[in-house]
């Protein structure tokens, strides 16, 4: 008994650990595109470096969540989506670490009347990956509270929409930029950048539908 | 010896069909949802069945006594076959059955066919718990729901630790019901052997003496055990994936609910407890554990705002009520006729 009430405090521990895993790679995502934007590159490869180690840690730490779920036979209830809930947020650290690797392969020139509009799509898509994870920890804790973050979701991913339109309108009205190849790429970068809050809202979707079949 | 396990294997075969229905009705929802492993469960429930039917028999078997007291082995025979073929019979055509139900007909088929009077007092008394039973287990269901969500919700516990407790719940609660099932329920097993058993008292060291009685119980208790092991979990998997879909909570709610109503009505403690306090007593009867678990369950559909409600089950109990003595005393009737005048034994003395 004692043994198994110890395995649930570790089970516990590596799940607030792998959320505070993710909710970091939206924080550490922010502040390189900060310093990108700042022409800092070399910090900006420090974060770059700094991603890479947490995807593999958090890898390492959602493999034994789910180890241990299947092994000892917990929550069979609910195992399923507990499962599928680390895995989408899986998918999400990837979309970040992926969208940061591009601007190091790539090495997009933005312009700077542009800047500031990539520097807000950025912090609106942290925002939306801290109230995800938030919503996620309120779901293994307290399911009355994660439609609250849930709806933050929500909020950031439309606001981060509009910043990714209106980065969008800018690119192809501007004359400021030359060649249609440097519009499509500044395209694409916003739209890459804004991925990350349409997976964390796609998470949030199915965290909703998993609260209702929490319900005793 | 021989002829006395013959007489007794009706009610053996009785006990063996209500460990492999039964349990199914305390660790079914557990052990499908795989909070609990079957072999557990099945240790659990055979130990405290045991406990319950020697230790707690004695009070819904001495009404069943009141009711009928067969007084030849070769009548106790039929009446508890009959009951089983009964059981057997209406599970086949897929009506809800009782066990309580067929044994109650059984016996006042043979209170007819022996010409003794049957008091409506105690019919009256048994046939009210029928419907009290389900009921009682309906409003247990509806308030525990409240209070576990209640709970619930201001224990913030983690899933991973709700798990645990849930799964503790469980077990103890799985016990409770065992126990609660073998003392309410080996009424219906062993209950008609009761006044023509042969068994004698038996003092072990002059320390402790086990009464034939009990010693008749324990016997029924090892037959629904083996029940258990050998039957029930299909039985299991039939309950916990067809009837209902619970959620953990609901089923250890359901569990609590139904296992606290076949308590009430086996407690001799409390019935003096209750007496001496000069309050109104709960009769002592055999109780049916899969309608209590059928009233449960609608009592946590009721306090999930009715949704998903079957009333058509309640419709189907009510005829259960009527249909299973009624064909469970004819068969004892016609069955008691053949073993007196074919088999040339004595029913009734």
């Amino acid at each position: 008994m004692i043994k198994a009430l110890g395995r649930i405090a570790k089970m516990e521990g590596d799940v607030k650990s792998y959320l505070y895993h993710v909710q970091r790679s939206a924080l550490i995502f922010d502040e390189a595109i900060r310093e990108y934007m700042n022409d800092d590159i070399a910090r900006f490869d420090i974060r770059l470096d700094e991603i890479g180690k947490l995807t593999t840690e958090a890898d390492r730490l959602r493999r034994k969540v789910r180890d241990k779920l299947y092994q000892h036979m917990l929550i069979p209830e609910v195992r399923g989506d507990v499962w599928e809930i680390l895995e989408s947020l899986d998918k999400l650290i990837d979309v970040t670490k992926k969208s940061l690797e591009n601007y190091s392969f790539e090495k997009p020139k933005i312009p700077d009347f542009i800047k500031a509009d990539f520097m807000n799509l950025s912090e609106y898509t942290a925002k939306t990956v801290e109230e995800l994870v938030n919503a996620v920890s309120a779901y293994f804790t307290n399911i009355t509270i994660v439609t609250d973050f849930s709806n933050k979701v929500r909020f950031f991913e439309n606001e981060a929409d509009k910043v990714e339109d209106t980065i969008k309108k800018i690119v192809f009205a501007t004359d400021k930029i030359e060649t249609l190849a440097e519009r499509i790429q500044l395209r694409y970068f916003a739209e890459k950048m804004a991925l990350i809050s349409d997976v964390a809202e796609s998470v949030c979707e199915k965290l909703s539908v998993f609260v209702i079949k929490r319900e005793i | 010896m021989l002829s006395i396990l013959f007489f007794l294997s009706s009610g053996l075969f009785l006990g063996w069909s209500l460990g492999a229905n039964d349990a199914a009705n305390v660790f079914g929802t557990a052990v499908t949802s795989r909070m609990i492993k079957f072999k557990t469960a099945a240790i659990i429930c055979s130990i405290f069945v045991i406990i319950g039917a020697v230790a707690g028999g004695a009070g819904a078997a001495s009404t069943l006594g009141e009711l009928g007291s067969i007084n030849a082995l070769a009548g106790a025979f039929i009446v508890a076959l009959s009951a089983a073929l009964t059981v057997l019979f209406m599970t086949r055509a897929m009506l809800p059955v009782s066990t309580s139900q067929s044994i109650v007909g059984g016996i006042i088929g043979w209170n007819f066919f022996a010409g003794v009077h049957t008091d409506a007092g105690v019919f009256t008394k048994i046939a009210a718990t029928w419907v009290i039973c389900p009921v009682l287990a309906m409003v247990f269901a509806f308030v525990l729901f409240f209070i576990a969500k209640v709970y619930v919700k201001n224990s913030k516990l983690h899933l991973f630790r709700q798990d645990s407790r849930t799964r503790i719940g469980l077990i103890v609660i799985g016990a409770f019901g065992s126990y609660s099932l073998g003392a309410n329920n080996i009424a219906n097993v062993m209950g008609v052997f009761v006044p023509s058993s042969p068994l004698k008292d038996l003092s072990i060291e002059g320390l402790l003496t086990i009464t034939g009685t009990q010693q008749l119980f324990f016997i029924g208790g090892v037959a629904i055990a083996v029940g258990v092991f050998t039957y029930s979990r299909r039985v299991m998997e039939m309950v916990g994936n067809n009837i209902f879909t619970l959620s953990p909570i609901s089923a250890l709610i359901v569990v609590m609910s139904a296992s606290m109503v076949l308590f009430l009505f086996a407690s001799k403690g409390l019935y003096d407890l209750l007496q001496s306090a000069g309050l109104p007593t709960i009769p002592l009867v055999p109780v049916s554990s899969s309608q209590a678990v059928v009233g449960a369950v609608i009592g946590i559909g009721l306090a999930k705002g009715g949704r998903n409600l079957h009333l058509g089950v309640v419709g189907r109990i009510s005829m259960g009520w009527v249909l299973t003595p009624v064909i469970s005393a004819l068969l004892t009737f016609i069955s008691l006729y053949f073993m007196q005048n074919v088999f040339m034994n004595t029913v009734y003395q």
